[in-house]
């Protein structure tokens, strides 16, 4: 918001700003143009130099001439002026309002794009037995245990589509389809009982028994790939994916939920190699 | 009875001539310049305004072909209530094409407030202030500087006009040649106040519409009230505007004068103006008027007098001299006349009293009918009625106004007490007292 000063006769901004000088002796008042001659002060009334501020003269007011009309006024009318629409107005119709700015969070614009369900996990979940992560971490304590008494060599494997808002931004509602396509493709390189859950956006988390880090890496590296291809041959961006695995019973791990914090620790690197 | 019977004894007892010797003041100053003047010069101005009757009629038709601006000033300090009821009537006037300048001197209260909404309604064209009191002669300074109307009206802020008062304060500009001021007739607004504000608008009466009058019809008017008065902007130019009073009212007039402009007095414009309402006001009021007679007339002015100055006028020496004379002068003849009663008659003191008191409310009754007759139409009822005051009026202005006035004449004559005066900022006065 501008404020100007303005003549309240014609509505001009173009004021000029002068004293007025009374002079005591003559009771002579005008503007301070009126006293100049020659760079001096002297009274247009009775020709005396004026000899001081306070001493035979005072200023005892401030007046504003309009270049404009010629108005003259001591106290100029106020307008002003929106810097945004640059609308003009006086204060009096002006109203004092508090405007509230929102931005939305990340929680919002992730509901906002996908809604309540992860895309990805509604579209796992028609084709594959998506457990819960609770369930899931009970399995790894089942497998850990398992693999300590039995020597059973079990693998989990996690992996990540980096940029899948990308592609989501990119295809809109039909990312579904793509998805679609991934399960399945995850579907024909897992076995039945090989169980996997989703952990925030887009991360899989796959526990394969009975395998050994060979084989998990295997299956690891077709999976990968084939994504690799679908996304790049079908949406033509390039895709990136982080992935990561390690092996339960090498591990001395008890905890589950620290063996996938190991996991995606190593996620992390695996990013960074990449780079 | 007994006491009317010893009076009408006592004055049986004496001749004609030691009757007029005994009331010397009444027989040879008051009756001649008040009564017997006033029972030529009334009937004087009532036959010239029918020989002129239709001259006036053609001045108010040049005035309202001609439409000129005239500019309304009201400097005023404190005067802010009044002034809604001033603009209310300058905007019922007859004459449209007024400008409204209003001036605050400094005030401390809501004038400014006041000022700022009447000129948001559009009711007045400006208003100045000073955030520091410059002084009446200063605040009229002002308005006249950004003024532009041909003419400058002049009034006090706690006045409000009749409605024809504008029209009738021009036209004489229209009427006669060379006229450099308008003065208009000014009456009392708040008659029935109490009864000092009834005893003042006698007094207005008497001084204001007979006296100036007569003083117009004699060519010897030397006051335009600041309370309502017309001037020919070109002619305050001339002048640059007022001096620095008390007075200010009549020095402008003289100053006038003096460069051969006629002043005139315009009964039919009225304005109606408030006058103090307590003795202690009043003496205020009537303390800075009596001064400035001595520091106008007698110092500033005295030029006026002498027949070896290149710009003598006769009738403007009579001004001044009617001035001195009858206001200044004559006002200590009831010193000597005091002592002569005191020692020379002290029998009969009581009886003479008496008696002067009843010639003295015969010239209030006189001058009473004198403004009845010439101005009657335009009384309203309040003034209508005043002449059941006339009995109190020899106490009121021989004993009450006398009493002030010589007193103020000798504080400012052997101490400048004008210089003092409060009515003036200190800055001011200061420097004018310095100066002189």
């Amino acid at each position: 918001m501008n404020f100007i000063e303005v003549c309240p006769n014609c509505g001009s901004a173009n004021l000029l700003e002068e004293n007025l000088i009374h002079h005591f002796p003559c009771a002579y008042v005008g503007p301070e143009s009126d006293f100049m001659k020659g760079g001096q002060l002297i009274c247009p009334k009775c020709n005396k130099k004026l000899k001081g501020l306070g001493v035979d003269y005072d200023k005892p007011a401030v007046i504003h001439k309009c270049n404009q009309c010629g108005f003259v006024t001591q106290e100029p009318d106020v307008k002003t002026i929106c810097f945004n629409c640059e609308k003009e107005s006086s204060p009096e119709d002006l109203i004092v309002q508090t405007i509230k700015v929102y931005t939305l969070t990340s929680v919002g614009e992730n509901f906002a794009i996908y809604g309540f369900e992860s895309p990805l996990l509604k579209a796992l979940k028609e084709q594959l037995n998506i457990l819960p992560y609770n369930s899931f971490l009970t399995l790894i304590q089942l497998e850990l245990e398992r693999s300590k008494r039995y020597g059973v060599e079990s693998s989990v494997v996690a992996f990540q589509i980096v940029n899948l808002n990308d592609i989501y931004a990119k295809l809109g509602k039909k990312t579904d389809r793509l998805l679609k396509e991934i399960g399945a493709l995850i579907k024909v390189a897992t076995r039945k009982s090989d169980v996997l859950t989703i952990l925030n956006e887009g991360m899989v988390v796959l526990l394969l028994p009975h395998t050994p880090l060979k084989g998990a890496d295997v299956v690891k590296n077709r999976i990968v790939s084939e994504i690799h291809k679908l996304i790049e041959e079908n949406v033509g961006v390039k895709p990136s994916i982080e992935s990561s695995m390690s092996e339960i019973s090498k591990k001395d791990i008890k905890q589950p939920d620290k063996l996938v914090e190991e996991l995606l620790k190593n996620l992390k690197q695996v990013e960074h190699k990449q780079e | 009875m007994n006491i009317i019977l010893h009076i009408v004894d006592w004055f049986l007892n004496h001749s004609l001539g030691q009757l007029i010797i005994l009331f010397w003041p009444f027989f040879f100053f008051d009756l001649p310049r008040f009564v017997l003047l006033d029972i030529l010069c009334v009937p004087i101005f009532l036959f010239q305004r029918w020989k002129d009757r239709y001259r006036v009629r053609d001045a108010k038709l040049a005035l309202f072909r001609e439409q000129p601006l005239v500019t309304v000033i009201a400097p005023g300090k404190n005067e802010g209530e009044h002034l809604p009821a001033l603009v209310e009537s300058i905007k019922q006037q007859t004459y449209k094409n007024i400008e409204i300048i209003l001036v605050d001197d400094g005030s401390d209260d809501d004038t400014l407030q006041i000022l700022r909404a009447l000129r948001r309604q559009g009711l007045i064209d400006n208003y100045f202030r000073n955030e520091r009191r410059g002084g009446k002669a200063a605040a009229a300074n002002l308005s006249l500087r950004f003024s532009k109307g041909k003419f400058v009206v002049h009034l006090d802020a706690d006045t409000h006009l009749r409605e024809d008062a504008i029209e009738n304060v021009i036209f004489p500009f229209y009427m006669h040649d060379g006229v450099g001021a308008v003065g208009g007739d000014v009456r009392v607004k708040n008659i029935d106040y109490n009864l000092l504000t009834r005893l003042q608008a006698l007094e207005y009466l008497k001084t204001i519409t007979v006296g100036r009058i007569v003083s117009s019809v004699l060519r010897i008017l030397r006051i335009i009230s600041g309370a309502f008065g017309a001037f020919r902007r070109d002619v305050l130019m001339r002048l640059k505007g007022w001096d620095v009073g008390p007075g200010l009212d009549g020095d402008i007039v003289l100053r006038m004068r003096k460069l051969r402009f006629k002043v005139l007095h315009e009964p039919t414009a009225v304005a109606y103006t408030s006058v103090p309402t307590t003795v202690k006001r009043l003496v205020k009021q009537r303390y800075r008027w009596s001064r400035s007679l001595v520091r106008f007339r007698l110092r500033r002015h005295r030029d006026m007098l002498s027949p070896f100055n290149k710009n003598f006028e006769l009738f403007n020496a009579l001004t001044v001299l009617d001035n001195i004379f009858f206001n200044f002068i004559l006002d200590f003849k009831w010193i000597v006349y005091m002592f002569q009663l005191i020692f020379f008659f002290k029998m009969s003191l009581f009886t003479v009293s008496v008696i002067n008191y009843f010639l003295y409310m015969f010239l209030n009754i006189l001058e009473y009918f004198m403004a009845r007759i010439a101005l009657g139409d335009t009384f309203n009822k309040n003034e209508k009625s005043l002449w059941l005051f006339l009995p109190l009026m020899p106490f009121y202005t021989g004993v009450f106004l006398r009493s002030v006035r010589t007193f103020s004449y000798i504080a400012e004559l052997f101490f400048k007490a004008s210089f003092y005066d409060k009515w003036n900022p200190w800055k001011v006065s200061k420097m004018i007292k310095d100066e002189s």
